[in-house]
């Protein structure tokens, strides 16, 4: 278990009412899964899909600014001071 | 006979005064749609070579597409094109608004500008009637003046087209604007224009638009509308527009800050969405049938910067904001705002100032260059001021209107170093060595250095579902690495062909690329039901083929080849100094090469292959050339 920055970005940031939060735990899934006991619905009703678990369509978690994809996913292992950040549907230019 | 178009051409000789009209050709447009395919035809027949871009004998055509006022989402708009006096090669720029409608209402396609006049003019457009007329008294005036002026005489809901000051003084990066702050700002355009001695178009259209079918029509739009509005993207388009975009950036170090030296700015949330958003945005705006609002009014309450009127998009935001280090956001908001009035790319208007504030940092510009002023990182005080004198060609303004490319020839001393162009034109806000895609594409556009013209967005944010419809299996993970070079070949090339026919419908890449909702088989349903034309999948696709090819051979019929296609050696030397990109570099050459055998253009020299342009029907055109 290590302890990672969670940064949230726009209607994220303001379901939950806060810029970023510390979170112990060891994978990205297990960084959901806090996420989801301490914000609760403002959570999951924001971010997760309900039926796959995972997060909604076109929504965007990157460790260190890599997409989670491009990584192990949900099973993507943290390291200590790793930063993530949850991002809604955002892209362009 | 095709429906959904206004159906006619004005072809308006400006040396001769002469406006006709004429009926759209409908082999042509079964072969290059409308909007930007339809001018690459037209420009790619109607400019001469070796001709000085403010010449009379250039051309300049504006043009709405086969969808543009039609009920498909975010169907606003129109294009402009020319040869471009800034990067003297393909010009063509795009807008949003309620003029492009409007035109096709009036019972036009296309308006082609030939010749130019002695003196200031407008053209009036009220349905049958068009004329000529004198603008001599609102030569000088600003956009917004302009428009004022015209809807006062003409009526209030004439909509309006036309250059502010800096299109007058030929600044090389003036803007056509529509709807006071709408913009065609790219490629300089608004100056070929002022070199016309053209102010303005005013347009009043009450005619109807008949579909092709309109048992099914309504019908079809209705799924379009409802999967629009379910997307996920467009809740958060209407809520902060494109604007924050910036904290993305930011984050995935793609925003560029300080001249492109690094794609991260420090004190990013000053001027993030999030702070527009919070503290002045008066409300979302939506152009012609769009559902994605990205659009928006802001306003400054007080100060020096008090305005109200169009708000930045990320572009403006990023450009007057991290890329010249200034962390004022009321600042921001007011020089778009003056941009707007003036009619200006703030793209290449911030990209420039920027490239001076480097120089000027390194010691290689000084007070005696600028006539004093202090050009030191985030200075905003000089941002604005210089803004004026850009558009006025007033002092160290009058360099800076040439763009950061001529300006830094003129200048010498060592500034040649950090100038951020491809092809004279200032690279767009996309850090590519934090997005490789984008390095490629902004070489490979036919009007100098672009990111809309193939908007490689497919492995920005998520889109494998996306890319596996595209291009099935064969090039994931790689295609979708920000980072990793592989596969962007095939990607931009995809991209451009997609592009360039969404640009002759006159819809938006918003719903058609990003989000990826729309692709080929949907606009070919509207093509169906609003025109009438029965195209495929493969016949769209080749279609956006043989534009970006003919593009390529106006562009290769002046001098242009693979050495053109080139990023500052920043970008491809440099290794990025901070945030997720650090370390990368763009890997250009690979990328290009990638790029020229999916397009079946020659590897050494980036020409379109004689068996390439056959396939599509271009090959008598290359051989005219020789």
């Amino acid at each position: 278990m290590v302890t990672v920055t969670v940064k949230f970005f726009a209607t994220v940031r303001e379901a939950l009412g806060t810029r970023s939060v510390q979170v112990d735990a060891s994978t990205v899934r297990e960084v959901l899964d806090r996420l989801i006991e301490r914000f609760g619905k403002d959570f999951s009703e924001t971010v997760i899909d309900q039926e796959t678990g995972d997060l909604k369509r076109f929504f965007s978690c990157m460790v260190n600014g890599r997409r989670i994809e491009l990584l192990d996913r949900y099973d993507t292992k943290l390291k200590e001071g790793d930063s993530m950040a949850l991002f809604p549907p955002v892209g362009g230019g | 006979m095709i429906r959904g178009i206004g159906g006619q051409i004005l072809w308006v000789d400006l040396t001769k005064g002469r406006i006709d009209k004429k009926p759209v050709d409908e082999d042509l447009v079964e072969k290059y749609l409308l909007g930007a395919g339809f001018l690459s035809r037209m420009l790619f027949d109607m400019i001469p070579l070796g001709i000085d871009p403010f010449s009379p004998k250039n051309v300049l055509g504006i043009a709405t597409g086969l969808l543009t006022a039609s009920m498909f989402p975010q169907s606003s708009r129109h294009v402009v094109a020319g040869l471009s006096p800034l990067t003297e090669i393909w010009g063509e720029s795009h807008a949003a608004g309620f003029w492009g409608p409007e035109l096709k209402l009036a019972g036009y396609d296309a308006i082609m500008f030939l010749g130019a006049s002695k003196d200031p003019v407008y053209l009036n457009i009220e349905n049958d009637k068009v004329d000529l007329l004198d603008a001599s008294h609102i030569w000088g005036a600003d956009v917004f003046e302009t428009d004022d002026w015209l809807r006062e005489k003409h009526g209030k809901r004439t909509r309006t087209l036309g250059i502010g000051q800096a299109g007058e003084n030929l600044v090389r990066f003036a803007a056509i604007m529509n709807d006071r702050d709408r913009a065609s700002a790219r490629a300089g355009l608004g100056a070929v224009m002022g070199s016309k001695n053209v102010k303005a178009v005013a347009v009043r259209g009450t005619g109807k638009i008949e579909v092709a079918d309109s048992k099914n029509y309504l019908k079809q739009m209705d799924i379009f509308f409802d999967r629009m509005l379910a997307n996920p993207f467009t809740k958060e388009r209407v809520k902060y527009g494109t604007t924050n975009l910036l904290e993305l950036m930011n984050h995935i170090g793609r925003l560029p800050t300080y001249n492109m030296k690094q794609g991260v700015f420090e004190k990013y949330e000053k001027i993030s969405g999030e702070t527009i958003t919070q503290h002045y945005l008066v409300k979302p705006r939506a152009d012609w049938n769009c559902l994605q609002r990205c659009g928006r009014y802001t306003r400054v309450k007080t100060g020096p910067y008090k305005y109200i009127g169009g708000s930045p998009e990320f572009e403006s935001q990023s450009s007057l904001g991290s890329r010249c280090g200034n962390a004022n956001i009321e600042s921001i908001l007011y020089t778009h705002h003056l941009a707007n009035m003036y009619g200006m790319d703030t793209i290449s208007l911030g990209a420039t100032i920027s490239w001076a504030m480097e120089a000027w940092d390194e010691g290689l510009l000084t007070g005696e260059d600028t006539g004093g002023i202090d050009l030191s990182w985030g200075n905003h005080e000089t941002i604005v001021k210089l803004t004026e004198m850009i558009a006025l060609r007033e002092g160290f303004g009058n360099i800076l209107a040439e763009g950061s490319e001529r300006a830094a020839a003129r200048i010498g001393r060592g500034t040649e170093e950090f100038v951020m162009t491809v092809k004279k034109q200032e690279i767009a806000g996309q850090e590519p060595r934090a997005q490789k895609s984008m390095g490629l594409a902004a070489v490979t556009a036919a009007r100098g250095a672009d990111h809309l013209y193939a908007f490689p967005v497919l492995d920005e944010a998520g889109f494998d579902v996306e890319i596996k419809k595209r291009f099935g299996n064969e090039y994931l993970p790689e295609i979708a690495d920000r980072l990793n070079p592989k596969f962007k070949g095939v990607m931009v090339k995809e991209c451009e062909d997609y592009m360039v026919v969404i640009e002759s419908l006159g819809l938006c890449k918003y719903g058609t690329q990003i989000p990826p909702e729309f692709y080929y088989e949907d606009v070919a349903a509207a093509l169906r039901v609003h025109n009438g034309l029965n195209l495929s999948k493969q016949d769209l696709k080749t279609i956006g083929e043989r534009i970006v090819n003919l593009n390529r051979l106006f562009n290769v019929a002046r001098g242009v080849t693979r050495k053109d296609d080139s990023l500052p050696d920043r970008l491809t030397k440099e290794p990025s100094p901070v945030g997720p990109p650090k370390g990368q570099v763009v890997e250009l050459d690979d990328m290009l090469s990638e790029y020229y055998e999916h397009r079946g253009w020659d590897v050494e020299t980036g020409i379109p292959l004689p068996e390439t342009l056959k396939c599509l029907g271009l090959e008598k055109d290359w051989k005219e050339l020789l």
